[in-house]
């Protein structure tokens, strides 16, 4: 996968960010108030914010609570360069630059949208294609089956929503 | 949500289970006190590192100057011999155990220090932050959920980053506590639901308590984690591992159950913070969603469970469905206080006594540790056992009825669990105990022993629980909490330090001195007055809880009892079963009991002659004590087997009345043969009998538990089916004690001491467990059994004074203070001449390789070293004729000392072995001499 490979770091973390709000908006949105810290923390370590912590405490509660944030990031990140891959295979005259920008306005928010832009229709095959890549990432780093499921479908949703 | 609550008051009332104290609270108590002992350890183990000589010293003085009871001595003069070994020994076991105590504080004050530390460690630790500003939504809920908590000053608010994320826990210091969230748990603070419930359940834990006992507990773990390794170190550095095998497994295993009975602690709060943050059930559904959050499952694997802090969510739902179930107990709670129980007891025993040797009566040392660890004991077990009955009959039936309507916690099998647990945790724990390291198994010569705990906790804990069921009717006339639950908590703790008491006591008597001994320490009243008075006080509890319990049938349960919006019951459970003792049906046992123990001791009476001498009387007096005592515990075995729920504690007023009973068939006896007794007289027989009847009722009940019946309801045979089970058990049991009473001459008796009367104790002057010589009014047994006035025979001996008048006021005698100051100063003497045996140990080593050396070693250290002590000893010219007697001897062995070293060191120069046998000779006489010293000081010393 070449995606954010050869993206500028700044321009994949706020892409990735962007994304990521968008899902937890939509599938946590309990965390949205402490978004900005978790990001922060999460590209410092991402390893540190992904690994569970399954320590009983004295005098706790027993919860084991997972915060989808950081898994909305790691999701995002590799969706970014999925959906990158995606659309310049699938237009093969547009420049990486320009996929970026489009990709940047799928991700606005509706009241930062022009009405002059386009925005790609995305096939039912290709929606499809990016929930498995990512309901199947977010497995892969660890979030249980049902947390996955929702994290996937909540980035599919927010790519949709802007462009359908 | 109220709709909801509605719906299940409806469906089954919510008992408030928090409405009574939680006994989790004694067995972290007992946790910390177990803990806290087990640094006595170390501190003793020190001492006998610093002070180790100094001790031998002290041992070997006294073993000089306290002379042997002869082999065929009497008891008393046993008893004399232990008490004077005891007396001699006192100073330096006293100050043993101010370095047992010391080790024990340094424990504590450390581990409080180290409370104070873990805060800020955490913080560190877990990366905990305050939250920022933006956050102050949350943070405002936060305070408003503290102050409908009821807590005083709120908690801080901590947030735990998303790379410490986890569980939700409480921390802190009193009156600075902490509520570390993660942020899962902050977001979820904005709105209303689960995350709210898990803030009320941590309030719970701040309210509870639990911070501080949680953390004190770890904290103390921490300390004496290393602070065990204090010895095991120590013994490889000094190269003295014989303790190191019994003392290692011991403190490894001291670690396992650290770990386990901390977890399982844990986890016992859970419930209840769960219950305490749902409140009146307006806040249940709030916790059951926070409950619902958590994702982890049930550890796998016994070991796994067993080591978990919290309980099983689906466990935490059950709980708060049916809040009854959380007062359930059962093996494992009861295994674990009895195990810290005996765990801690040999420990305390052996600080406490000597602490109260000066004072001439060792009962206080013994009757201070049983009132610590039997009161704890009474608040965890014998307290669960009452919340027990009263929440499960509270709670109503929630399966269909069994067994006479009961819930699981009050049926028999949980009581056998219990009784099982305190069986399987004392006898262990005294096994394992610290205080047994390097002696022998449990600190017994004979380990079966053990079995004195184990009958007299099984038989306890049938009392406690039989006296709980007693008492669940009279709760309903209780218009306050506490009036409900501090009876429960004074009668346990008066009955379970009682208990404390005759176990160790009793286990130490058979230990070493045996049946005769034991039967002397039973009739004596096995403790004196107070077990007499607990034995009164637990019969009044009881009989006024019999006597009140139909009034009280028709009162509901008080609201009090209920949560809030769940709407109390008026059930009269137990007014129907035929369980249930009236007053009558004991009455009838206990006056059938005693006369059947009665009708024996006047056949018995009748069958012998009258006694006369003040051995046969005291056989008399003795054995009619025991025949009382016993029919009180036949009527405690009757009921219990014919009323096996409320028959044990009907067995306290039922066990009483027997010993009237029968000790008044005695009276009359006398009384018709014209021997009026006084009151006085009266209380000799009667003030043991009560004490040792209490002894034989938890024995019965222990007894009574091994029957297995039917889980069908039986019939009702006959109102009074006790009556006939008790004259015949009464009838057996009184023809036992007749038939092993021991003739007169079995039984010497010693000066003021009857055999009835004395204490089994130590003959060895280091034991520090010694049962005490009793100082009770039975100690002063009347040897005065008046003939009757009409009868020629038998010749009757003057009686003394039922209590001896004090002895007359000596003459000044200007030879008795000198008697009394010759001990010691014969100390210093033994301490210079021990000195002077090392360096001539020293000589004889020299001797063997280097005779040049040993000839100036003599010259130089030895014998200047004898001169001085000769010289130091004939300063001293005593006037009175025993001082003067023993000190010559001392003086005349010194001579010989010096002799024989002047031959040794002729041999050495000469090399002739002649002179090294005239040495050899003066070297034997000169022992002679200094036995003769030490014994003649000895009886200085009396």
């Amino acid at each position: 996968m070449a995606g954010t490979s050869e993206l500028d770091p700044d321009s994949a973390r706020e892409l990735s960010t962007q994304l990521a709000l968008l899902a937890v908006e939509s599938a946590a949105p309990d965390e949205v108030l402490m978004f900005e810290e978790v990001t922060e923390e999460y590209f410092e370590d991402p390893a540190a914010t992904l690994t569970t912590n399954q320590r009983e405490e004295s005098v706790g509660f027993g919860l084991d609570l997972v915060l989808l944030t950081p898994y909305a990031l790691a999701v995002s990140q590799f969706v970014l360069g999925f959906l990158i891959d995606l659309l310049m295979d699938g237009a093969k005259d547009v420049a990486k630059p320009g996929v970026v920008n489009l990709i940047r306005r799928i991700l606005r928010r509706p009241g930062q949208e022009a009405a002059s832009e386009q925005v790609p229709d995305w096939t039912p095959e290709q929606r499809q294609r990016i929930l498995t890549a990512a309901t199947d990432e977010a497995t892969r780093l660890g979030l249980a089956e049902d947390h996955a499921a929702l994290l996937g479908k909540a980035i599919v949703g927010a790519l949709v929503t802007r462009t359908g | 949500m109220s709709q909801d609550v509605h719906v299940e008051a409806a469906e089954a009332p919510h008992v408030n289970v928090l409405a009574y104290p939680t006994p989790t609270t004694g067995r972290y108590l007992l946790f910390i006190v177990a803990m806290l002992t087990s640094g006595m350890f170390v501190g003793w183990w020190m001492y006998n590192v610093v002070f180790g000589d100094e001790w031998f010293r002290w041992f070997a003085y006294c073993q000089a100057t306290v002379p042997y009871a002869d082999t065929g001595a009497s008891l008393g003069e046993t008893v004399a011999r232990g008490e004077a070994a005891r007396q001699c020994m006192a100073p330096s076991e006293r100050v043993r155990a101010l370095w047992s105590l010391a080790g024990a504080g340094v424990v504590a004050a450390i581990s409080v220090i180290v409370l104070w530390l873990i805060p800020p460690v955490l913080r560190r630790r877990r990366h905990l932050a305050q939250p920022p500003p933006k956050y102050h939504e949350v943070i405002s809920r936060f305070a408003e959920l503290a102050r409908e908590a009821g807590l005083r000053k709120p908690p801080e608010l901590l947030i735990r980053p998303a790379r410490a994320s986890g569980d939700a826990f409480s921390f802190g210091v009193p009156g600075a506590h902490a509520v570390a969230l993660p942020l899962k748990v902050v977001g979820m603070l904005q709105q209303r639901g689960a995350a709210e419930g898990i803030v009320r359940h941590e309030f719970a834990h701040l309210k509870h308590h639990d911070v501080e006992l949680a953390w004190l507990a770890r904290s103390v773990w921490y300390v004496l984690g290393p602070f065990l390794a204090v010895p095991v170190v120590g013994s490889l550095l000094l190269r003295d591992v014989s303790m190191l095998v019994p003392y290692l497994w011991r403190a490894a295993l001291l670690a396992v159950i650290v770990e386990l009975v901390a977890a399982d602690l844990l986890r016992s709060r859970e419930h209840n913070a769960d219950l305490r943050a749902a409140g009146s059930g307006a806040h249940r559904q709030a916790v059951r969603a926070g409950i619902k959050l958590i994702k982890r499952s049930a550890p796998k694997g016994r070991v796994r469970r067993l080591l978990s802090r919290h309980p099983s969510a689906e466990s935490r739902l059950h709980v708060l469905t049916a809040p009854g179930l959380v007062a359930r107990t059962g093996f494992v709670d009861a295994l674990i206080a009895a195990f810290l129980a005996a765990l801690a007891l040999p420990l305390i025993v052996a600080v406490m006594s000597p602490m109260f040797m000066t004072t001439g009566w060792t009962l206080p040392g013994q009757a201070a540790s049983a009132l610590l660890v039997g009161s704890l004991l009474g608040l965890t077990v014998g307290f669960s056992l009452w919340r027990s009955a009263l929440m499960s009959t509270a709670s109503g039936p929630t399966e269909p009825d069994t067994d006479q309507g009961r819930l699981p916690g009050l049926d028999a099998s949980s009581r056998r669990d219990t009784a099982l647990g305190v069986v399987v945790g004392l006898t262990s724990g005294a096994s394992v105990s610290l205080a047994q390291t390097g002696i022998s198994w449990a600190g017994l010569d004979s380990p079966a022993w053990l079995v004195i705990p184990a009958v007299i906790g099984a038989g306890t804990v049938a009392v406690a629980h039989s006296l709980g069921v007693t008492w669940v009717p009279l709760v309903r006339m209780a218009s306050r909490p506490w009036l409900g639950w501090a009876p429960a908590l004074i009668v346990n703790a008066v009955l379970f330090t009682a208990a404390t008491w005759i176990w160790s006591t009793l286990q130490f008597g058979l230990d070493q001195a045996g049946w005769q001994g034991t039967r002397g320490w039973l009739a004596g009243g096995s403790g004196g007055v107070l077990l007499s008075l607990t034995m009164l006080f637990l019969a009044a509890m009881s009989l006024m809880a019999i006597a009140l319990s139909s009034r009280a049938d028709r009162c509901p349960f008080p609201s009090w009892l209920y949560v809030q919006n769940t709407s109390p019951r008026s059930r009269t459970v137990d007014a129907e079963s035929p369980d249930r003792v009236k007053v009558g049906t004991l009455l009838v046992a206990g006056a059938a009991a005693g006369a059947a123990g009665g009708l024996v001791i006047i056949g018995w009476l009748l069958s012998n002659a009258i006694p006369t001498t003040p051995e046969a009387i005291g056989v008399m007096l003795s054995t009619a004590t025991l025949i009382c005592a016993s029919t009180a515990g036949s009527c405690g075995l009757a009921l219990s087997l014919t009323h096996p729920r409320s028959g044990p504690a009907a067995a306290l007023p039922a066990g009483i009345l027997s010993v009237l009973v029968s000790l008044s068939w005695f009276l009359l006896f006398f009384f018709f043969r014209g021997v009026p007794f006084s009151i006085e007289r009266v209380s000799v027989i009667l003030q043991p009998a009560l004490g040792t009847g209490l002894v034989f009722i938890l024995v019965a009940c222990t007894v009574a538990q091994f029957p297995r019946r039917s889980s069908r309801k039986r019939p009702h045979v006959m109102k009074y089916r006790a009556a006939i089970p008790s004259i015949v058990i009464a009838t057996l049991t009184s023809l036992v004690v007749v038939g092993c009473q021991p003739s007169p001459d079995e039984i010497p008796i010693d000066g003021s001491t009857t055999a009835s009367t004395a204490a089994p104790t130590s003959a060895a002057p280091t034991s520090s467990e010694a049962p005490p010589a009793t100082a009770s009014s039975s100690a002063t047994a009347p040897t005065d059994i008046p003939a009757p006035a009409e009868a020629p025979e038998p010749v009757v001996t003057p009686p003394p004074a039922l209590s001896p008048a004090p002895p007359p006021a000596p003459e000044p005698d200007p030879g008795l203070a000198e008697e009394e100051g010759y001990p010691p100063r014969a100390l210093t003497y033994l301490d210079a001449y021990e000195e002077v045996n090392r360096q001539i140990g020293t000589a004889l080593e020299l001797a063997n390789t280097d005779p040049s050396a040993a000839q100036e070693h003599l010259g130089t250290v030895v014998f200047p070293a004898i001169t001085a002590l000769r010289q130091t000893a004939a300063a001293y010219v005593p006037q009175a004729p025993a001082v003067a007697s023993a000190h010559n001897d001392l003086l005349a062995a010194l001579e010989l000392t010096e002799q024989k070293m002047t031959l040794f060191s002729q041999g050495l120069t000469a090399q002739d072995p002649n002179l090294y046998a005239e040495a050899q000779e003066l070297d034997t006489r000169e022992m002679e001499l200094l036995d003769q010293w030490a014994a003649k000081t000895g009886q200085l010393s009396q």
